[in-house]
């Protein structure tokens, strides 16, 4: 079984470079969902299922911090792990997406070994059986150093 | 301008140009190069920062260099470009720039808000009609001139002009 990934942002070109890096990172996708901001995103949610979301803080009509309230306000939603992948830098934005329950925080710019690793860890973290389960595809493809 | 926020700004934009863009940039004084002032300029791009007051970044890019660092943010073959994806890049370049900046500055605390960024199309404008403000910033890569203009960004981020 593969994970179902959503990545949230208003920059199509920026969905399509994570989706790209999340592609060679090893991580067994099965279905990949993008959204351009986080009404759109709730929407997706609605109606599939997703096991982690990566989304950008800063977008139009709905950003990140609120998806993420929406989201961890949610009972059905909730366990949900979400990770900004964001320009915002500040320690105090940081701390605030923390405390609202996001699993991880990947500051713009970064490497795709940044991403790869904090993508595998929340997944872990998150899904403990079965990313064990999936193991192997990781094993066997996640040792690539990624061409980027 | 002072010789540190010249400095912190090319820190700034040479990483997010690098890390992203696979793109070396160099400060006039480090390179041997004069810029180019009839090279026609391609599409400017920039972004608002709300802090203490209202500032903005803009950055003016020659076509080769916007379609280089495009190609290489997504990894695609230059016969695949097309206008949008150009645009989205340098709009991601700028909002990277801002954003790296705000960290660099202040991280402990919130000292602005970034914008959505917007980018244009320029026509009839060239290297020469930019460089005419003594404020903009020339940074050398071997695909043209990145030009960088900012307005009150100095009060947004609280810096003095006489430190």
């Amino acid at each position: 079984m593969a994970f179902n990934i959503m990545v949230v942002d208003d920059s199509e070109t920026m969905r399509a470079v994570v989706k790209k890096v999340v592609g060679m990172s090893g991580v067994a996708v099965g279905e990949f969902h993008e959204a351009e901001n986080g009404k759109k995103a709730l929407e997706v949610l609605d109606s599939s299922w997703v096991d982690v979301i990566l989304s950008d803080i800063n977008m139009p009509e709905m950003g990140g911090i609120e998806l993420i309230r929406a989201i961890k306000g949610n009972e059905v939603l909730r366990h949900i792990p979400v990770i900004f992948i964001t320009t915002e830098a500040s320690q105090v934005r940081i701390d605030e997406a923390t405390n609202l329950g996001a699993a991880g925080y990947i500051q713009k710019p970064f490497v795709p070994e940044t991403i790869k690793t904090v993508l595998l860890d929340v997944l872990e973290k998150a899904y403990a059986q079965r990313f064990k389960e999936e193991k192997p595809v990781l094993a066997e493809e996640g040792d690539a150093e990624l061409d980027f | 301008m002072e010789k540190d926020l010249r400095r912190l700004l090319y820190e700034t934009i040479g990483e997010v140009f690098e890390k992203m863009f696979f793109t070396f940039l160099d400060m006039p004084e480090d390179c041997a190069q004069e810029p180019d002032k009839s090279e026609p300029l391609f599409m400017e791009a920039n972004i608002s920062l709300t802090a203490r007051e209202q500032g903005w970044v803009r950055f003016y890019f020659p076509e080769a260099l916007a379609r280089h660092i495009t190609v290489n943010f997504l990894g695609i073959e230059a016969h695949g470009l097309d206008e949008k994806k150009i645009r989205d890049t340098l709009g991601e370049a700028v909002n990277m720039t801002l954003g790296s900046l705000l960290g660099r500055i202040d991280p402990q605390a919130i000292c602005g808000t970034i914008g959505i960024p917007e980018v244009h199309a320029l026509q009839g404008v060239s290297v020469g009609d930019v460089l005419a403000n003594p404020e903009v910033i020339a940074f050398h890569s071997e695909f043209g001139w990145l030009l960088m203009e900012f307005g009150l960004l100095k009060a947004c981020f609280g810096l003095s002009a006489n430190p």
